[in-house]
C-alpha cells in the first residue's frame, strides 16, 4: 500500500516515514501543500495523511481540490488544532478521519488500517475466505488455524488483490502501489510473489485463490465468510 | 485643530439655535409691527371721523349758505401751522370748491392742491396726501342738507392730519419692540446655553466615567444615567464585565495549567534523575523508566488539551448573534458518521427551527461535537438529538443507549473545577470541557438516564437572564 505524508514539520514527516515504512507500506512525501497536490493527483496512493497547516496550499483546500479532481483514496488529517470547528471543517472537505496531534504512533497505524480496510469494503479486520484467514491489524494470515509465514512484500501483495477483490488487478498496478518509485518495472519479481503465495495459501492447489485473469492481472476470487 | 466641528452635538445644537432665534425674533417683530401700524392707522382714521362729525354738528345752512362758527371746539383747527385742519368742500368742485377752511389751513393753500373724489351722499374716504415735504392723513366724508326751501346741497366734510405724529408713535413703538426683542432673545439664547449644557451633562459623565474605567480608577460605568442613555450604559457594562471575565478566565486558566503540569513534570524530573543515577539501585529498568515518561507525557498533553478548550471557550457577549442550532448539529452528525461508518447509528434529530444559541459559533460546535463523539462513541446504535428554543433560552438533549454513567461518575465530572489531571478517562475530558463552557454562559448541565437505556445530556441556556 503506498501512503502519502503531507506534513511541512520536516522532523515530524521524517519520523512518520520511517515509522510507516517499518510497517511495510511504501510512503510518498510532500513537504507543503502544493506538492502534496500535485502528487495526490499524479501518483498511484492509496491514502493520504494531511497536515492541516501547511505552507502554500492548506490541507484543506487540498482535500477539496483532491475529491473534486474525483480523488477517491481514503484521508487521514492531522492537525494541531483540536477544535470541533476545524475537525468538521476538515472532514466537510473531504477526509475521512482525523488525528490531533500530539499523537501515538500506534493510533496512528490503527486508524491507516481500519481506513484501508474501510476503503476496501471490509467492515471488520478479521477477513475469512474458506479456511484462509486473514487479520489485518496483525498483518496475520493463517491457513486451517495455521499461521502462514508471509514476507512483508507477499502480504502486502495480498493484502492489496483482497482489498481489489471486485476488479482484476494488473501488475503495473501491484508495481505502483506495492514498490518504489524507482522499482525495475520489468522485473519479473510480481510474477515470483504470486507464484509463492498460491503455494503458501493453497498448498493442494485446490481453492485457486488468486487467479490470472489474462490481459488483465489477477483477481482475488475467494468469497468473504464474515458478515459486513 | 478644529475649534468648531458639526460632528458635536454640543456644535450642532448651538448652530441650530443661532440660526433659528434671530428667525423667529424677526419675524415676531414683523408681525408685532404690522398689527400694531394698523391699528394705529385704524385709530387715526376713527378720530378723524369723529373731528368730521364735530364740524358737520357745527354747520349750518343760512340763506343758501353754509355758516361754520370762527372758532371750533377742537383747538387743534383753529391754530396756524397745526397739524390739523379741515376744509368742506362742494361737490361740484367748481373753482368757488373751497366753501370753508379751518383757521389752522390758511397757511396750507389747500384750495390750491385740493383735488378731492366725488363721493355718494353717507361715503367716506381715508386716504394720504404730501402737501409740500409733509405726508397727510385725509379723510373725506360726503354729506347732503336740505335747505329750508327744499333745496339739497351736497357738501364733502374733509379733515387732514399730518402723518408725523402717527410716524413718531411707530418709530417709537418700535424702538421699545426691538429692544425688548433683542432683550429676550439675548436671554433665551443664555437659557439655551444652559438647557443645553445641562441636557448634554449626562454624555459628559458617561465620557468621564468610560474615561475612569480606561484609567483603571473604575470597574465600570457606576454614575445614574437617564434612562435614554441606559441602554448604552448597560451594555458598556454588559462588555466590561464580559472583558472582565475573560480575563479572569484565562487567568484561572494559566493558573491552573502550571499548576497541573508540575506534578508529571516532577514525576518526570524524579525519574530522570533516577535514570542518571541510580535507576537500578532504585530498581527502575529502562522500560519502566519509558513508560512512566510517557504516561506523564500523556497526562501533560491532556492537561495542555483541555485548558486550551477552556481558555478558547468564551462566554455570552452583549452582542453575539444567534447561531440556528440545527445545522450546526447537522454538519457534525454527517462528519461523525463518516468516522463512526462501522457502528452504522441511527440519530434522529429534532431541533425546532427557532433554536437558537446566542454565543460564539465555535462554542457551540465544541458543546454538540463533544456531547455527539460522546454518543456516537458509547451509544451501541441510538441516538436522539432534541432542541427547542425562544427569545428566552435554548434547551438541548443528546441521547444514547450505551451503558451510561453511575451517579458518582456523574457527580464527579459536574464538579466544577475539575481538572484534566484528575479528570476520569472516557467520557471525561469531552463532558468536563461541555460542563466548562455551559458554565461560561451560565447554563445549566444535567446528566440523566434515557429512555432509550444510557446518558442523557440536557443543557438549558437563559439568554434573557445572561442579558442582565
Amino acid at each position: 500500500m503506498k501512503l502519502l505524508i503531507v506534513e511541512d514539520e520536516q522532523k515530524l514527516r521524517s519520523q512518520l516515514c520511517q515509522a510507516l515504512e517499518q510497517q511495510a507500506y511504501k510512503i510518498e512525501q510532500a513537504e507543503d501543500g502544493e506538492e502534496g497536490l500535485y502528487k495526490g493527483l499524479e501518483y498511484p496512493i492509496d491514502l493520504a495523511i494531511v497536515d492541516l497547516g501547511l505552507p502554500k496550499i492548506n490541507g484543506v483546500e487540498v482535500i477539496k481540490r483532491w475529491r473534486k479532481s474525483g480523488i477517491v483514496f481514503p484521508i487521514l488529517i492531522l492537525t494541531a488544532r483540536g477544535n470541533w470547528q476545524d475537525k468538521v471543517e476538515g472532514l466537510d472537505a473531504g477526509a475521512d478521519d482525523y488525528l490531533v496531534k500530539p499523537f501515538h504512533l500506534e493510533e496512528l497505524f490503527a486508524r491507516v488500517k481500519a481506513l484501508l480496510r474501510r476503503f476496501g469494503g471490509h467492515a471488520s479486520s478479521e477477513l475469512v475466505f474458506g479456511n484462509i484467514a486473514i487479520d489485518l491489524s496483525a498483518k496475520q494470515v493463517t491457513l486451517s488455524g495455521q499461521p502462514i509465514e508471509l514476507t512483508a512484500y507477499e502480504y502486502n501483495t495480498l493484502e492489496y488483490l483482497v482489498h481489489r477483490s471486485d476488479k482484476p488487478v494488473s501488475k503495473t498496478e501491484l508495481t505502483e502501489h506495492l514498490y518504489d518509485q524507482d522499482f525495475d518495472r520489468d522485473s519479473n519479481v510480481i510474477e515470483v510473489f504470486i507464484g509463492r503465495l498460491r503455494k503458501k495459501l493453497d498448498p493442494s492447489g485446490e481453492l485457486n485463490p488468486i487467479r490470472t485473469i489474462r490481459g488483465q492481472g489477477y483477481r482475488f476470487d475467494l468469497k468473504k465468510e464474515t458478515s459486513d | 485643530m478644529k475649534i468648531f466641528s458639526l460632528h458635536s452635538i454640543r456644535s450642532r445644537l448651538i448652530v441650530a439655535s443661532l440660526l433659528l432665534l434671530p428667525l423667529v425674533c424677526g419675524l415676531l417683530a414683523w408681525s408685532l409691527d404690522k398689527a400694531y401700524s394698523s391699528s394705529l392707522v385704524n385709530g387715526q382714521q376713527r378720530q378723524m371721523m369723529l373731528q368730521a362729525y364735530a364740524l358737520i354738528a357745527a354747520a349750518e345752512i343760512e340763506t343758501s349758505t353754509l355758516w361754520l362758527p370762527e372758532q371750533m371746539t377742537d383747538d387743534r383747527l383753529n391754530q396756524l401751522s397745526s397739524d390739523t385742519f379741515a376744509i368742506v368742500v362742494s361737490e361740484s368742485f367748481d373753482t368757488a370748491g373751497v366753501l370753508w377752511q379751518s383757521l389752522s389751513a390758511s397757511d396750507k393753500l389747500i384750495g390750491s392742491i385740493w383735488q378731492g373724489q366725488a363721493l355718494t351722499t353717507g361715503q367716506s374716504e381715508f386716504s394720504t396726501l404730501n402737501i409740500g415735504l409733509d405726508e397727510y392723513f385725509v379723510l373725506q366724508y360726503a354729506v347732503e342738507w336740505e335747505g329750508s326751501s327744499g333745496q339739497i346741497f351736497p357738501f364733502q366734510f374733509v379733515v387732514f392730519e399730518n402723518r408725523s405724529n402717527s410716524n413718531q408713535q411707530l418709530f417709537e413703538y418700535r424702538r421699545t419692540l426691538w429692544w425688548w426683542l433683542g432683550g429676550i432673545a439675548l436671554l433665551l439664547m443664555v437659557l439655551q446655553l444652559v438647557i443645553l449644557r445641562w441636557g448634554l451633562r449626562p454624555i459628559r459623565g458617561v465620557i468621564d466615567d468610560l474615561f475612569a474605567v480606561q484609567q483603571g480608577q473604575s470597574d465600570n460605568l457606576k454614575g445614574r444615567y437617564p434612562e435614554e442613555l441606559t441602554v448604552m450604559t448597560d451594555s458598556i457594562n454588559q462588555l466590561i464585565q464580559h472583558q472582565a471575565n475573560q480575563r479572569e478566565r484565562y487567568r484561572h486558566t494559566l493558573a491552573d495549567l502550571a499548576h497541573s503540569i508540575k506534578n508529571p513534570v516532577a514525576i518526570i524530573a524524579s525519574v530522570l534523575e533516577g535514570a542518571n543515577g541510580d535507576a537500578k539501585q532504585k530498581g527502575l529498568d529502562e522500560q519502566t523508566l519509558i513508560n512512566e515518561v510517557a504516561e506523564q507525557n500523556q497526562r501533560i498533553n491532556q492537561i495542555v488539551s483541555y485548558q486550551l478548550n477552556r481558555a478558547v471557550g468564551g462566554s455570552s457577549a452583549p452582542f453575539n448573534k444567534a447561531i440556528q442550532v440545527k445545522p450546526v448539529c447537522e454538519k457534525i452528525v454527517s462528519a461523525l458518521k463518516k468516522l463512526y461508518v462501522d457502528k452504522s447509528m441511527l440519530v434522529a434529530i429534532n431541533i425546532e427551527e427557532e433554536a437558537n444559541f446566542r454565543g460564539d459559533e465555535g462554542d457551540l460546535m465544541e458543546l454538540l461535537g463533544n456531547l455527539i463523539d460522546n454518543a456516537f462513541k458509547y451509544g451501541e446504535q441510538k441516538i436522539n438529538i432534541s432542541a427547542k428554543g425562544n427569545a428566552a433560552g435554548l434547551w438541548l438533549a443528546i441521547e444514547d443507549n450505551g451503558p451510561g454513567m453511575t451517579a458518582n461518575e456523574k457527580l464527579q465530572l459536574v464538579q466544577r473545577g475539575e481538572r484534566a489531571d484528575t479528570a476520569m478517562p472516557g467520557q471525561g475530558i469531552g463532558l468536563a470541557v461541555v460542563s466548562d463552557i455551559t458554565a461560561n454562559y451560565r447554563g445549566e448541565l444535567i446528566l440523566e438516564k434515557s429512555t432509550l437505556g444510557g446518558l442523557k445530556v440536557l443543557l438549558s441556556f437563559n439568554w434573557k437572564w445572561q442579558a442582565r
